[in-house]
């Protein structure tokens, strides 16, 4: 299939026949605004979710910590269930994951050297299932590293964030869901770009910073 | 230990009196059950087995061939053939001396292999294992959930078998050599189903064979209807015997195999090689042999060495080290495969070696079935292999430490580790009343250290001049350990929307010091 094909059909606004609004389960995101907004209800359960953040800063970590507290919830030292975090950008900051609820025995942090090792790393946490979700922070990725990222999701039921440069989300992606979280002026917003049932649409996110 | 169930059988009465060993304990053993695993393929198998679909015979000493790899029996190959009338089929043909030894030292390891399923198993060599299995039959859920497991344990070997399961052990032999691989429980049934067979099973002498086929004989059953007295005079009192074996009417006791305390295997590859996914192939077969001794001994191991046999040249070592005691082939394949994806070779490969240790005693924790993945070792599994191509230190755990200077109150952890006990609660419910981690601002990154902000006119400045929303939060810490810290810190906002930690540095108090500088310390992701 040609390029400017892949493109057309990842526009969301291209109806497909037999499509349905949304095929995947979903993880409540813990946030009711975000879950009516959110195709399906909350963030898919195991497939890949992208997100672009315009400016660190805007509530990137915030959206996912009440799904990430869940999933990391009960979870015995001994269980070996990991929230795996693949070269964050910054040091994700214990006390404030703990004050969300989250159970920081079940963190698991890696460095890695490059986008190589990144999406290496993503494809064995996830494959291994024994990961409740990972996120990764990747810069260049192609099609055929998102497609088995993709079906190392299926393969291993849990969820991948994959947070991209804004400008990655020019190329087609067989993500789920596609985000962009904007930086402006009055509050940061959530664009979905790209989800199965219809238009593109924006939600404001200051409820993050709400409490 | 064997308990061969011997009966004696009514409707014989000529036969010789059985030894009775049910009949001295008071409550009799409950009847045997054999599994008989036959290995059709070993002689094949231990020199290289079908990997690269060559075609190949292994050839007896008299130049006969023994066995026919697949390829060379479609072009004609079977075995019997004279190695020249083989070569006259199949002119590529490779002709593989037969390894009698390679093959008595795959079948000693298959035995104890087999301990994973059953403390009782014994060796009939050349091919075949004879396991007594009645005990194991509640631990794996019955004789056909054992079996299953058993053929897929058996496949991760590398190794081709069949299996047949009767209340004697000569009658399991029989039936798997036959390939009847319905299972006979009881012995009422047993007559019948091997009268079915056709003598040559039995293994016995050509001589004999050909004697039966003179009487007309063509199946068991057709023995067992010729008088006793007279099939003992015409065909020999051996073959009597071993009928009477097979059909419980004479004890067969069964030696066990004693397995070594520490488990060596070896296998040699079809062609000499440099491609990784034969390599983990092959040696794979070795891991899973290494599974089942492990398991048959409840003991784990932390190191093993897997040497690369090349020609003309020393082997290369490859030490796989665990981070705990473990004992599952894929967990070992996965470490191998990631070293020797950055090994570089000096040479093909022609054969691969495994050795561990005696190990030590398996964690109840981590003692499943086969097949079966217990928490927790998956989790376990994973830390190692990132360890493995990331480095140790670029994976780790998180934890929190009571701490008021922001850059210590968390710290790198060991993933999972123990020292949480000791960190604070993690629900912010559960969190003491003064705990500041509840009540104040936090950003979910912190940066390595803190970055000098430009200010104007004493005002913080990151592509503009930052919105200070909330604060200040003083913290004034640590001057007792020469680390002290004194700032007052903020919540600032950038003009696109971002929300940063940022902190003045206080001046020393009563010090008139340069202008108060701005540091950006987290970020609320």
């Amino acid at each position: 299939m040609s390029e400017s094909l892949h493109a057309l059909l990842d526009d969301p606004r291209v109806w497909r026949a037999g499509r349905r609004a949304h095929h995947w389960p979903t993880l409540s995101s813990g946030h009711a605004e975000l879950d009516g907004w959110l195709p399906g209800g909350g963030w898919p359960a195991a497939r890949l979710t992208e997100v672009a953040v315009e400016r660190w800063g805007s509530g990137e970590l915030a959206l996912f910590l009440p799904l990430l507290a869940r999933l990391s919830a009960g979870e015995r030292a001994s269980s070996g269930a990991w929230i795996t975090w693949i070269a964050p950008p910054f040091l994700p900051y214990a006390p404030a994951l703990a004050a969300a609820g989250v159970n920081l025995a079940r963190m698991l942090l890696l460095r890695t050297r490059d986008d190589t090792e990144t999406l290496w790393a993503a494809e064995q946490s996830l494959r291994s299932g024994s990961c409740r979700a990972v996120l990764a922070w990747v810069g260049r990725v192609d099609g055929s590293g998102l497609r088995r990222l993709q079906l190392a999701t299926e393969a291993g039921r849990a969820p991948l964030i994959l947070f991209r440069p804004p400008a990655s989300l020019d190329s087609p992606s067989p993500a789920a869901l596609r985000l962009r979280l904007e930086a402006a002026g009055d509050g940061p917003r959530l664009r979905l770009l790209k989800h199965p049932g219809g238009a593109v649409r924006v939600l404001p996110v200051d409820f993050l910073h709400g409490r | 230990m064997s308990r061969p169930a011997a009966r004696s059988n009514p409707a014989s009465p000529g036969s010789p009196a059985p030894l009775s060993t049910g009949r001295a304990v008071t409550r009799p053993p409950a009847a045997a059950l054999w599994l008989c695993l036959g290995l059709p393929r070993l002689p094949l198998e231990v020199r290289g087995g079908e990997d690269d679909a060559a075609p190949r015979v292994i050839v007896q000493r008299a130049g006969r061939v023994v066995q026919a790899s697949l390829a060379a029996a479609e072009s004609g190959v079977s075995p019997g053939l004279p190695l020249n009338a083989a070569l006259a089929l199949c002119p590529e043909l490779a002709a593989l001396a037969r390894d009698e030894a390679a093959e008595r030292a795959a079948l000693e390891r298959l035995a104890a292999w087999a301990g994973a399923f059953t403390p009782c198993v014994s060796l009939v060599p050349p091919a075949a294992l004879l396991l007594e299995v009645r005990g194991s039959l509640r631990l794996f859920g019955g004789l056909s959930s054992l079996r299953q497991r058993l053929r897929a344990a058996l496949a991760l070997t590398g190794h081709a078998g069949r299996d047949a399961v009767a209340p004697t052990p000569l009658a399991a032999l029989w039936l798997a050599r036959a390939g009847d691989d319905e299972a006979v429980t009881e012995l009422a049934a047993l007559a019948g189903r091997v009268g079915r067979l056709r003598p040559a099973v039995t293994g016995w002498p050509q001589d004999t064979l050909a004697m039966l086929r003179s009487l007309g004989v063509e199946s068991l059953a057709d023995c067992l209807r010729l008088p006793r007295d007279g099939f003992a005079r015409r065909v020999g009192r051996a073959a009597l015997a071993d009928l009477d074996r097979a059909l419980g009417r004479r004890p067969d006791p069964r030696v066990p195999f004693q397995a070594p305390p520490s488990y060596r295997g070896a296998v040699e590859l079809a062609a000499e090689t440099t491609d990784t996914a034969r390599l983990e192939r092959a040696a794979g077969g070795l891991f899973a042999e290494l599974e089942g001794f492990l398991r048959a001994r409840q003991r784990a191991v932390n190191r093993l060495m897997v040497r690369l046999v090349h020609l003309r040249r020393p082997p290369t070592g490859v030490m796989l080290g665990l981070v705990a005691p473990g004992l599952e082939a894929a967990h070992f394949a996965a470490l191998f495969a990631e070293r020797l994806e950055r090994l570089s070779l000096p040479a093909p490969v022609v054969g691969i070696e495994l050795a561990a240790g005696p190990g030590e005693p398996l964690d109840p924790a981590l003692a499943g079935l086969f097949g079966d993945e217990p928490g927790g070792l998956a989790g376990l599994r994973l830390v190692e292999r990132l360890r493995a191509r990331l480095g140790r230190e670029s994976v780790h755990g998180l934890e929190v430490r009571d701490e008021h200077r922001p850059e210590q109150a968390w710290r790198v952890a060991e993933p999972g580790g123990e020292g949480y006990a000791a960190a604070p609660a993690v629900l912010p419910a559960a969190l003491p009343e003064a705990g500041w981690q509840a009540r104040q601002a936090r950003p979910t990154w912190l940066l390595e250290a803190p970055r000098p902000l430009h200010s104007r006119d004493g005002r913080p400045w990151l592509d503009g001049a930052l919105a200070l929303e909330r604060g200040p939060e003083r913290l004034e810490s640590g001057w007792w350990d020469g680390h002290g810290i004194a700032r007052d810190y903020w919540v600032a906002r950038t003009a696109a929307g971002a929300r940063l930690w940022i902190y003045r540095e206080l001046a020393a108090s009563g010090q008139a010091g340069p202008a108060p500088r701005w540091f950006l310390h987290g970020v609320f992701g």
